[in-house]
C-alpha cells in the first residue's frame, strides 16, 4: 500500500516537457565550440604507466629482488614452524609483493 | 560518437533531463535549463571519454547531476535566491500548477539526496545501480536514502490525506 501510493504519486506528478527551442538553442552554442577533445590523454596515462613498470620491473631484477623473493619464500616452511624467526624485512616484502600485484592485476582490468 | 548522434541523443534525452533537473531546481525551469545546457556542452566537449560502459543517458544525467551540485555550491556561497520569485511552472493552468506544487512540498521534506535519488527511482524509472553512477553514491546507501525518503514522503501523505482511488 506504502509503495503503491508512492510510486503513483509520482506517476501522476510526472510533468510533460516540451523542448520550446531547447535543443535549437543548444545546437546553435554548440556550432560555436570547438571540436570535443580527443581521447589521447587517456591512453597516454596507460602508456605511461606500462612504461614505468617496465622500467621497475627491470630495476627489481637487476638489484637481485627476484633471488631476494626465492630467499624469503624458501624461509616459509621455516616460518611456520617457528613464527618468532619472522623478521621486519620478510613482513614488509611480502606486503609490498601484495600490494604489487593487486596494482598490477587492477592495471590489467582498467586496461582491458 | 558523430555531431549527428549527439544531436539525437540530445532529441531523445532533453525531456526527462530537464524535467529531473527542474524537480531538483523545485521548479525554477530558468535555472534548470541553464544546468541541462552546461552538462550538454560539458558532455559535447568530452564526448571522447564516454567509454559506453554505461547508457549514455546515465553518463549524460551523471554530468548534469555533478553540474547542478557544482552551481548549488556557487549559489551558497554568493547568496541566497528567494525562490518564490523564481518559480516556473511547465504545466499551464491552475490544476497543472497545484500538481506541481504538491510535488514540491512533498519534496521540500527530503533533504538532497533523497530527494535526487527517489526522484531518479520513482520518476524517471532508474534503478538502484543507475542512481549509483549517477549519484556516486554506493548502492547500499541509495537504499537507506530511499527508504528514509518513502518513510517522509508517506508522513507528507498523512498530513494531506492522500490516498485516491
Amino acid at each position: 500500500m506504502k509503495e503503491s501510493d508512492i510510486d503513483r504519486f509520482f506517476k501522476n506528478h510526472k510533468q510533460s516537457i516540451e523542448d520550446d527551442g531547447f535543443s535549437q538553442r543548444l545546437f546553435s552554442t554548440l556550432e560555436c565550440l570547438p571540436q570535443p577533445k580527443p581521447r589521447k590523454k587517456v591512453v597516454n596515462s596507460y602508456v605511461l604507466t606500462a612504461i614505468f613498470a617496465a622500467i621497475g620491473f627491470i630495476i627489481f631484477m637487476v638489484t637481485g629482488g627476484y633471488s631476494l623473493i626465492i630467499d624469503q619464500f624458501s624461509q616459509v616452511g621455516t616460518i611456520v614452524h617457528n613464527y618468532k624467526s619472522i623478521s621486519p624485512e620478510m613482513i614488509i616484502s611480502v606486503v609490498i609483493i601484495f600490494m604489487s600485484l593487486f596494482g598490477v592485476a587492477k592495471f590489467a582490468l582498467d586496461w582491458e | 560518437m558523430t555531431k549527428l548522434q549527439f544531436e539525437q541523443h540530445v532529441r531523445l534525452t532533453q525531456e526527462p533531463l530537464r524535467r529531473f533537473l527542474m524537480n531538483l531546481c523545485s521548479g525554477d525551469m530558468a535555472l534548470s535549463d541553464d544546468i541541462a545546457q552546461e552538462a550538454y556542452i560539458k558532455a559535447y566537449l568530452n564526448i571522447n571519454s564516454f567509454s559506453g560502459k554505461s547508457k549514455f543517458s546515465t553518463w549524460l544525467f551523471r554530468i548534469a547531476y555533478n553540474c547542478f551540485c557544482d552551481n548549488k555550491r556557487a549559489q551558497q556561497r554568493v547568496t541566497t535566491v528567494d525562490i518564490d520569485n523564481t518559480v516556473a511552472y511547465s504545466d499551464s493552468g491552475t490544476d497543472g500548477r497545484f500538481r506541481n506544487q504538491e510535488l514540491y512540498m512533498a519534496l521540500s521534506n527530503l533533504n538532497e539526496k533523497e530527494r535526487s535519488c527517489i526522484l531518479l527511482f520513482y520518476m524517471e524509472d532508474k534503478s538502484i545501480k543507475e542512481i549509483s553512477l549517477i549519484t556516486g553514491i554506493k548502492e547500499n546507501t541509495i537504499k537507506s536514502h530511499l527508504s528514509r525518503a518513502k518513510g517522509n514522503i508517506y508522513e507528507y501523505f498523512k498530513t494531506i490525506g492522500y490516498e485516491r482511488e
